[in-house]
């Protein structure tokens, strides 16, 4: 289960420091990709099956096919550090523990599309990781590897570009907004498959871990990459555990791996010795997953995530234990929506406030049986006719919760309290279906 | 007329920021960076001082300072302390600490309590920010240490 | 270039541009298409997602204001899934909505009734409590704020920075706590302001001037033309009678014509429906005396006789083409010399670039078209030679400087006037007549825009038609309607000669175009 590609380095003491980093491989895929042509690299990419790791998981190979080969206009690479789906707090990891393996893969992916300038957005709660980055790139600058005065054949130049509390800004278009100095509204969708475009030039915007994976690849080519995980989900990824976990944390996987094993062997079960009940997949905007009979069959990749009725997301698992009140922790998520939508499109400004109070209702006691079909009925409505995918998400997580646990909601309703409903233990639960 | 200006040394760093971008509207984020360290807030003065420097109206200075919730519009106590309220520090006892860091600084106006979204760093659950410094882990012991530091 | 392509809306076949936006082609069609943020001036935001229409091989209803026409298209607008899908959003657009119809200006022509009787109908389920803002915001410039009514469909701001580029408003705050709002302590201040009042589909931004004024349903629309300077910006007259009083003018509104003011008119324009409503007029006046109507009439017509080959006409270059007309016909009966100077009607400080003209004549062209003299030397020379001078309504004469003002002193003058005459105690007669929006008629204005006037309140006895005075004043020899100028007099003016008076359409004839 546990394979390091991008975490190699993350426990050797000052990995952060260009010396320690060197000393254990750092840079060494740059002289392979620059005597590669830029359409090679992406080629490698592609074929490797690279899928995006900040949360939708498209091909990397396939968004970086979009920008333009030649071009009178600067090209950009636009790497998203702005982390901030609960549960997820994979990419610190690397700003902290091995940012050269960022930016020498950085300096990979720009040379692919044919850039020299590239901006790395990190969260404005991210000081320390921030400082942390730009210590490794003054590093980089100081040892003639970025700049100007670089001594690549391709130079390349890496900015860091500080957030300041905007869960949206993950959005890419809305990452480019806010680069561009404006409020994070994401952007309508072109009808036809096109880069972004930061003040009109051709950009691509990549996840901190998607191009943390880059340097592997080409140096040790796709097929290299493909020995793991599955099929259609190749590789790893760096998975994370948190809530009533005993050791949360955060672990580079195989994808295909199972859910269960990672919570029981890797995550070392349930805190205090309680049953598990539901998990979170792959961050808050996953559905959540009821810890039933199922739960044992469902593999940590993009695929078995879908059909088990979820998403892998940013693999971001958020463990419940039998005690945990579903319906306070669907407020909780929602809350956190309502305060991080934008604003700009009506589904979702009006939606996300509205189905936050009326789960807030509910918890007060003062709902009826209706307001659950009110909210269901929100949530459709909040579902794919929006400008971004915040509100479809919205709806997936309530959607989710209502299917699992409905009974929890009409208790509510009913008796105006928490009922604790029954659990059944899947800690010993093996898949019995067989995988095709 | 706005009153302010950038330090001398904050003007520096903006025209080194500055090189690094196409197009000077890009400084938004960095310029206000700049302001609210050297101020404590965002003040109108300011929003229009940044305004004509990045070449835009300052209505869109101000649109932004409102959208991100790391801007303060006015001058906060010295000491934020941000607790984070999503769901798992919530399952891993958020509710108690905030509850014991709000009884610990009752009686100061040193402190700003916050309750904040998801701050990343959910391994370390319960979590809480001082003044932007991440305190993971957090216990009722450790938040006494911390405290105790300040005062 | 033009490429028609055939689309299918709501099973009916019709002809639209190749790439031109969808929901325009449908409003342009009469297809009812709701929607917020989108505005043809304006352009399309796309934040509304009122404007949802279901394509066929799309997988999700689409906004048609971000759709481009492309060949073979079907659309629906009307199936159980759209209507659906449009009675979602305007429910959402409502939660927090304040619904305080009863005191909102907009009531009568607000979206959000308009939409809800088209796709809504539906109860309120709300059973939480809505966002809450400031309302009677006084943003400045005659514009007041209702925060709390505002759909955030950013018109009011797109408006400020794209046409006025003044960029005094702006969406602030995140979520549903969004608000629009201008800088701290700045107000709503560029020449243009008033239009955002229109553009608002809803009552977050209402006229401070028509606040609590009137209730729309009440008002009549004429179509008509501002007069307020050369530009002749197209307008309606919204006006009705109160019970037992008298007509009002309530407020004027722009009116859509591309091919003159688009979809704005300017502040100063918008707000001079006040003159029209000026009723201090006391009829006719010999010095400061009020004289009797026949006895005015019987006074000029004897001057005229013992002033005859010694009188002088000054007209204003705001008159219109028929009264214009009139007096020419007029001046050749009594042999009089017809001027116009330009002093008074040139403001240096008025004119822009977006629709603002210097001139503040708004017949101009007409004036120039019939070569009328405007040279000031020639119409003090002619002066000197005169004894009996004529004023029809020129500012000039109205309220002369002191050297015109002596000159002035030593002949008889008479005023026909719109306003109270300012220097009526040096007038022999001064006569009262209708402004404009009392009458119909036509102005062209500084681009050669022929453009038709109509008559939203009617002629008094204190306030007659300028027209029937001088039929009267000239023994019935010169016409008094309309009709008859169009027949008789402006038939013999070459530029109006090829003009079919009655068929004038309602956006204009531009220059040397012809209808007859």
């Amino acid at each position: 289960m546990i394979v390091k590609i991008v975490s190699k380095k993350f426990d050797i003491p000052n990995s952060h420091t260009l010396e320690v980093a060197k000393e254990h491989g750092a840079y060494s895929a740059l002289d392979t990709a620059l005597l590669k042509s830029p359409e090679d690299i992406i080629n490698i990419i592609t074929e490797s099956g690279l899928r995006g790791k900040g949360g939708g998981g498209a091909p990397a190979g396939a968004k970086w096919s979009l920008m333009p080969k030649k071009s009178d206009k600067p090209h950009y690479l636009i790497v998203n550090g702005d982390e901030s789906e609960p549960g997820t707090f994979k990419d610190r990891q690397i700003l902290q523990y091995d940012p050269h393996l960022l930016i020498e893969g950085m300096i990979i992916s720009a040379y692919a599309m044919n850039a020299h300038e590239a901006y790395i957005y990190i969260r404005g709660e991210y000081k320390f990781f921030i400082d942390r980055f730009q210590e490794a790139v003054d590093e980089a600058y100081a040892a003639n590897i970025l700049g100007d005065n670089s001594t690549l054949s391709h130079k390349v130049n890496i900015t860091i570009h500080r957030g300041a509390g905007a869960y949206i800004c993950g959005e890419k278009t809305a990452l480019i907004e806010s680069l561009e100095g404006k409020r994070g509204h994401p952007r309508l969708k072109p009808k036809r498959p096109e880069p972004e475009y930061y003040f009109g030039n051709p950009a691509t915007v990549n996840n901190v871990e998607t191009i943390a994976t880059v340097p592997f690849i080409v140096e040790n080519g796709a097929s290299a990459y493909r020995q793991y995980g599955t099929e259609k989900s190749p590789g790893t990824m760096l998975f994370a555990l948190s809530g009533q976990i005993n050791n949360p944390g955060v672990y580079e996987m195989t994808y295909g791996s199972s859910l269960i094993e990672f919570i029981n062997e890797i995550g070392g079960g349930v805190k205090n010795g309680k049953k598990l009940k539901a998990v979170i997949p792959g961050g808050a905007s996953t559905p959540v997953l009821k810890a039933d009979e199922n739960l044992a069959c469902v593999m940590l990749d993009y695929e078995s995530m879908r059909s088990a009725g979820s998403a892998l997301g940013t693999g971001g698992a958020i463990i419940m234990d039998e005690d945990t009140d579903m319906v306070e922790a669907l407020k909780n998520l929602l809350e956190f929506y309502h305060h991080e939508s934008c604003g700009q499109c009506t589904p979702c400004r009006e939606g996300s406030g509205w189905v936050d109070n009326i789960v807030g209702a509910i918890l007060d006691g003062v709902a009826q049986e209706k307001d659950l079909d009110t909210l269901l009925d929100v949530a459709k409505t909040m579902n794919g006719k929006t400008i971004c995918v915040f509100a479809p998400a919205v709806a997936g997580v309530i959607e989710g919760f209502l299917k699992n646990f409905r009974e929890e909601f009409e208790n509510y309703i009913s008796e105006g309290r928490f009922v604790k409903s029954p659990v059944e233990a899947v800690a010993e639960a093996s898949c019995q279906t067989s995988l095709e | 007329m706005s009153t302010f200006t950038f330090t001398p040394k904050n003007e520096e760093k903006f025209s080194n920021i500055l090189k690094k971008y196409p197009h000077p509207q890009s400084l938004m984020l960095p310029s206000l960076w700049l302001a609210q360290e050297q101020e404590g807030f965002i003040s109108t003065d300011a929003m229009e001082y940044i305004a004509t420097k990045i070449e835009v109206a300052p209505i869109e200075v101000y649109r932004v300072v409102t959208f991100y919730t790391m801007f303060n519009l006015e001058k906060i106590a010295p000491y934020h302390i941000e607790v984070c309220k999503t769901l798992s520090c919530k399952l891993c006892g958020q509710g108690e600490i905030l509850k014991y860091i709000e009884e610990k600084t009752a009686n100061s106006d040193k402190f700003k309590i916050s309750k904040v979204e998801c701050m990343g760093a959910c391994g370390g659950a319960p979590i809480m920010a001082l003044n932007g410094v991440y305190h993971e882990n957090l216990t009722t012991s450790k938040v006494d240490e911390i405290l105790r530091e300040i005062k | 270039m033009s490429n028609l392509v055939r689309i299918t809306v709501n099973q009916k076949e019709i002809e639209a541009q190749s790439g031109a936006n969808l929901l325009q082609t449908l409003l342009d069609n009469g297809i009812e298409t709701p929607h917020f943020c989108y505005h043809e001036a304006l352009g399309p935001d796309g934040n509304c997602r009122m404007c949802m229409v279901e394509i066929e091989g799309q997988k999700r209803p689409q906004i048609a204001c971000d759709t481009f026409v492309e060949d073979n298209m079907v659309i629906s607008t009307k199936s159980d899934n759209i209507m659906a899908v449009k009675r979602s959003i305007l429910e959402l657009e409502l939660i927090n909505h304040p619904v305080d119809c009863p005191i909102c200006d907009q009531a009568g022509e607000c979206k959000l009734q308009e939409y809800y009787m088209e796709v809504g109908l539906y109860d309120s389920r709300l059973e939480t409590p809505k966002v809450t803002h400031k309302k009677h915001i006084d943003l400045g410039s005659n514009v007041m704020l209702d925060q709390e009514r505002c759909v955030l469909c950013e018109r009011c701001a797109r408006f400020t920075t794209s046409y006025t580029k003044t960029n005094e408003l702006g969406i602030v705050g995140r979520g549903d706590h969004a608000k629009i709002s201008t800088m701290p302590g700045k107000k709503l201040n560029n020449p243009y302001a008033m239009n955002v009042v229109d553009i608002c589909p809803v009552g977050a931004l209402t006229s401070k001037d028509f606040r609590f004024k009137q209730r729309v349903w009440f008002m009549t629309a004429t179509p008509s033309i501002c007069q307020s300077c050369a530009k002749g910006c197209n307008i309606y007259i919204d006006h009705n009678t109160l019970k037992y009083g008298t007509p009002v003018i309530h407020r004027y509104r722009p009116r859509k014509n591309l091919a003159v003011n688009g979809h704005f008119i300017c502040d100063e324009g918008r707000l001079s429906f006040k003159e029209q409503n000026e009723d201090d007029f006391r009829g006719t006046y010999s010095r400061n005396l009020n004289i009797n109507f026949k006895k005015a009439i019987s006074k000029m017509q004897k001057l005229l006789k013992s002033e005859s080959n010694h009188t002088l006409i000054v007209l204003s270059p705001s008159l219109l083409n028929e009264q214009i007309a009139s007096v020419i016909q007029f001046s050749k009966i009594i042999g009089a010399n017809v001027f116009c100077p330009l002093e008074r009607y040139t403001d240096e400080n008025f004119g822009d670039d977006i629709l603002r003209s210097n001139d503040r004549a708004s017949n101009r062209w007409t004036i120039n078209a019939l070569k009328i003299e405007t040279d000031y030397n020639k119409f003090i020379d002619s002066l000197d030679s005169a004894r009996l001078v004529i004023n029809f309504n020129h500012k000039l004469l109205l309220n002369p400087e002191r050297e015109l003002s002596n000159k002035l002193t030593n002949k008889i003058n008479v005023h026909f006037s719109e306003v109270e005459c300012e220097n009526r105690q040096d007038s022999e007669i001064s006569f009262a007549y209708a402004p404009f929006s009392y009458v119909s008629g036509s102005t062209v204005n500084e681009n050669g825009h022929l453009q038709q006037l109509n008559a939203a309140l009617v002629p008094t006895e204190k306030k007659p038609d300028l027209l029937e005075l001088i039929h009267i004043v000239s023994e019935k020899k010169v016409s008094h309607t309309n009709e008859q100028i169009w027949q008789n007099e402006m038939r013999d003016l070459e530029v109006f000669k090829n003009i079919n008076f009655s068929k004038i359409p309602l956006g204009g004839l531009a220059f040397g175009e012809s209808n007859v």
